[in-house]
Formats: structure tokens, C-alpha cells, sequence
């Protein structure tokens, strides 16, 4: 038998689910009455929009060197100038790059080999706030910042996605991500 | 004096600054060990251990700093003005400053290990309240909190923390208080719920029920205000899918 509970919560924008199994024949399982999950709390280190858009929090910029994520935090994402963004009304798009010829690609290897002259790449809404993010001046931890700041999450919380995903972006040209040198 | 946030993972209570987020937490096999880092470093790594005998922290400081003493370029001074009973030394480095301390919990027989990470100066104030915000919680009452990741749990003491995924944007607990019947409590958080839950919330449920699960009966109730949906179901598979009706993530097709 298994019991199933779940619920949104607003605050922190988040779902909850709770799942309770146990080998029985009883029908109605109940959860332990000590059970007790919290929610409509939002962190400490959850930022608003303003305080991302104003710039840096209090934690600074650092001046030693330990070893920092600081080099790829500061590195900044283009748009590659090239695609074609198709915006649907309902927040999604699809993002079309343009593809370079392979130079092996020459008949009689191209008669088999078909070549697409273009990718398409297709983006939910999440994705498409990031992509617009990625105008060729925020930086990595800014358009993370933000990122974090419209979704109620912690910075950490959006740093593995939104990195990921720019990953997955710079793969497949849509994005460049370009390195700053030390000041 | 700065605004504390507190993590407790497995029976141990930390206070930090909440701009230092968990990076890693110990498995429920391991000794117990949480790492928190700031954007940028880590910042603060607690390791904790229960013992059988009573520890003499006087001595381990000694070891330690005996290991420390032969590595030729680090600067190392004893702490004399750590909140006691903590005892410690501070290492000096051209990077920065690195605060390795020791205390012994003599109740609940506990060893522990913090070391906090400075890059620049050392901020003696915030880690006298770092180190004084961290305490032990196994004897205090028969509720255990889990409280990490942005999640408040608290569950009887039966229940083991068996398994934590923390994926991007899902964060998955699961506690079991029999180790010979599988009877798993599994406590989700799924983010971004707003963008991606585009059905109502019992449709969802229904959506993601175990294979050849069946519901026996629903009905709501209320959680810390919000209508949550129950459903008592005879599953098919105990150890089937949770959710596979869809969840959070910036996935990419094509």
C-alpha cells in the first residue's frame, strides 16, 4: 500500500510530494504523525530581482587565490549573431543556427552523408529567459543572479542548471562563452 | 553581528552566514561531513564523528599541528581566543587564512572538526558565532530535523536517511525505518513549479503513479495552508516510479 501527498507552495514557488509505501494489507497506511515539512520560507541567500540587477552582494569580489569558480563566473555569453530566434506566444522558441559545411562533405561522401544546413534548437520558457540573458554583456554569475532571482532560488540552486544548460547552448552554437583575462 | 541561516544533517546543527550554501553532505554510512562554499570558495567543512571514548582534543590539536609544523612555506599560529572549548590553530598562507579547529561534545560523545576558509582576513567575530552555532542535536527529544538544501524535515527518530539526490531543481529524500521490510518515506522538492506544473495538481498525481498502481480513495487536506491532494493507492511496484510525470529542468531538444 502507498499513500501520496503533495502540494505547491506559492511562496517559494516549489512543489512538495510525499510518498509513504509499506507492505500491507490494511488500506488506509497513514504517514508517521511526527512528520512535519515546512515550506513558505524563502532563504536568506535567495535574492530579489533588484538586488540582482543592482550588482554584487555582500560576499565581494575576491582578491587571493584560493581555488575560485571565479574565472568562468566572470566569463561572458554571446548570442551567436548569425540565428534565428522564433519567439511562440506562449514564452517558448526555436532558435535556428546556421551549420558550416563539413570540408570532408565533397561528392561521392555527400551522396550518402545528407547535410542539414541548419540546426534547430528548441527552447521552454526557462530556457528562452536564459538565452535573452546572453546579450554579450552579463556575465556567467549575472545572468545566474538573475536567473535565480526571478525563480526564488539560491544561487547554487541555479548555478548547476543554468550551467549546464549553457553548456548544452555552447554545443550547439548558439551561444559562445567568452573569457575574461585577470585584471 | 551577522544573521545566521542553520543546516541540521544527520543529528548535527550548523549556523552560517546564508550566502555559504551546502556543496556536500555526507551519505547516511559515511562520518558525518557538510562543506559549504560561497560563489566563489569554500568556505566552511564540518566533520563530525561519535566515539566510544573521551576524546583529548589538547593532544589532537597537537598531532595536527606537529603534521603541519613539517611543511616548510605555512605560517601557524595557536588560537587563543576561540569560544571555548574549542581549540585551534590558524594557518597563514600568501592566499589567505585558513581556521582549523576542534571541540569535543562530552554528552553526546562527539568529535568535531571545523575548518573555515578566509580568503583575505580572518573575521574573528563571525567565527566565534560559526563555531558557537554548532551543536549536536542526537539526545534532544525523540524528532530528528533535517534541514539542508532550502528543506525542513523533522521525522521520528526510526527513520534513517537512506538516500539524498540533490538533481537540479529536484531535490529527492528518502528515510526508511525498517531495514528488513522495505517501507520507504520519500520527501521531494521539486523547483520552478510554476513554469513547468501546466495540469492541476491531482491530474499530476494520477499521472504519476506507480506501474499498476491503483487509487483506492482521495481526499484533501491542508498543509501549512495550501490544499494538498491524498492518495491512498494499492501499488503495483513498491519500489516503482515516484515521478515520471514530468518535473523541472532546461532541457534542450533537438
Amino acid at each position: 500500500m502507498r499513500v501520496d501527498l503533495a502540494w505547491q507552495c506559492p511562496v517559494e514557488n516549489r512543489l512538495y510530494r510525499i510518498s509513504y509505501s509499506k507492505r500491507s494489507r490494511v488500506h488506509d497506511i497513514r504517514l508517521p504523525e511526527t512528520l512535519t515539512v515546512h515550506c513558505c520560507q524563502v532563504s536568506q541567500a535567495v535574492v530579489s530581482r533588484e538586488q540582482a540587477d543592482a550588482g554584487r552582494r555582500k560576499s565581494g569580489r575576491p582578491k587571493e587565490k584560493f581555488r575560485s569558480t571565479e574565472p568562468f563566473l566572470r566569463a561572458v555569453p554571446y548570442a551567436n549573431q548569425d540565428m534565428d530566434l522564433n519567439r511562440k506566444t506562449d514564452g517558448t522558441g526555436t532558435a535556428v543556427v546556421p551549420m558550416a559545411r563539413p570540408r570532408y562533405l565533397v561528392p561521392p561522401i555527400s551522396w550518402i552523408l545528407p547535410f542539414g544546413r541548419s540546426r534547430r534548437v528548441s527552447l521552454d520558457q526557462a530556457g528562452m529567459s536564459v538565452l535573452d540573458l546572453c546579450d554579450g554583456r552579463r556575465s556567467v554569475e549575472k545572468v545566474i543572479e538573475i536567473f535565480a532571482a526571478d525563480n526564488k532560488l539560491t544561487f547554487r540552486e541555479a548555478q548547476l542548471p543554468v550551467t549546464l544548460f549553457l553548456r548544452q547552448l555552447t554545443q550547439r552554437g548558439v551561444i559562445a562563452i567568452v573569457g575574461k583575462e585577470n585584471e | 553581528m551577522e544573521d545566521l541561516d542553520k543546516t541540521c544533517w544527520r543529528g548535527m546543527e550548523i549556523a552560517h552566514p546564508a550566502r555559504w550554501e551546502l556543496a556536500v553532505a555526507s551519505a547516511a554510512e559515511r562520518p558525518g561531513e557538510c562543506v559549504f562554499a560561497d560563489r566563489h570558495y569554500q568556505r566552511l567543512a564540518v566533520k563530525w564523528k561519535r566515539v566510544k571514548y573521551k576524546p583529548d582534543i589538547s593532544l589532537l590539536v597537537q598531532k595536527f599541528r606537529h603534521k603541519l609544523d613539517k611543511a616548510e612555506d605555512i605560517d601557524l599560529v595557536t588560537l587563543e581566543d576561540l569560544p571555548e572549548p574549542w581549540q585551534g590553530v590558524l594557518q597563514t598562507t600568501h592566499d589567505g587564512q585558513l581556521t582549523q579547529a576542534m571541540r569535543a561534545f562530552e554528552e553526546s560523545r562527539t568529535v568535531v572538526e571545523a575548518t573555515l576558509v578566509w580568503p583575505g582576513r580572518r573575521k574573528p567575530a563571525l567565527e566565534h558565532q560559526v563555531l558557537e552555532g554548532m551543536a549536536p542535536r542526537w539526545e534532544d527529544g525523540p524528532v530528528t530535523r533535517w534541514r539542508a538544501l532550502g528543506f525542513d524535515v523533522a521525522l521520528d527518530k526510526r527513520f534513517q536517511l537512506t538516500r539524498s539526490t540533490p538533481h537540479a531543481g529536484r531535490i529527492h529524500w528518502e528515510f526508511d525505518a525498517d531495514e528488513k521490510a522495505y517501507s520507504p518515506l520519500i520527501v521531494e522538492r521539486l523547483s520552478l513549479a510554476g513554469g513547468w506544473m501546466t495540469v492541476p495538481l491531482h491530474t499530476w498525481m494520477a499521472e504519476s503513479l506507480p506501474v499498476g498502481g491503483k487509487v483506492l480513495h482521495q481526499r484533501q487536506v491542508l498543509i501549512n495552508g495550501h490544499r494538498a491532494p491524498v492518495s491512498h493507492l494499492q501499488a503495483g511496484r513498491l519500489d516503482g516510479p515516484v515521478a515520471d510525470a514530468g518535473g523541472p529542468g532546461v532541457a534542450v531538444p533537438g
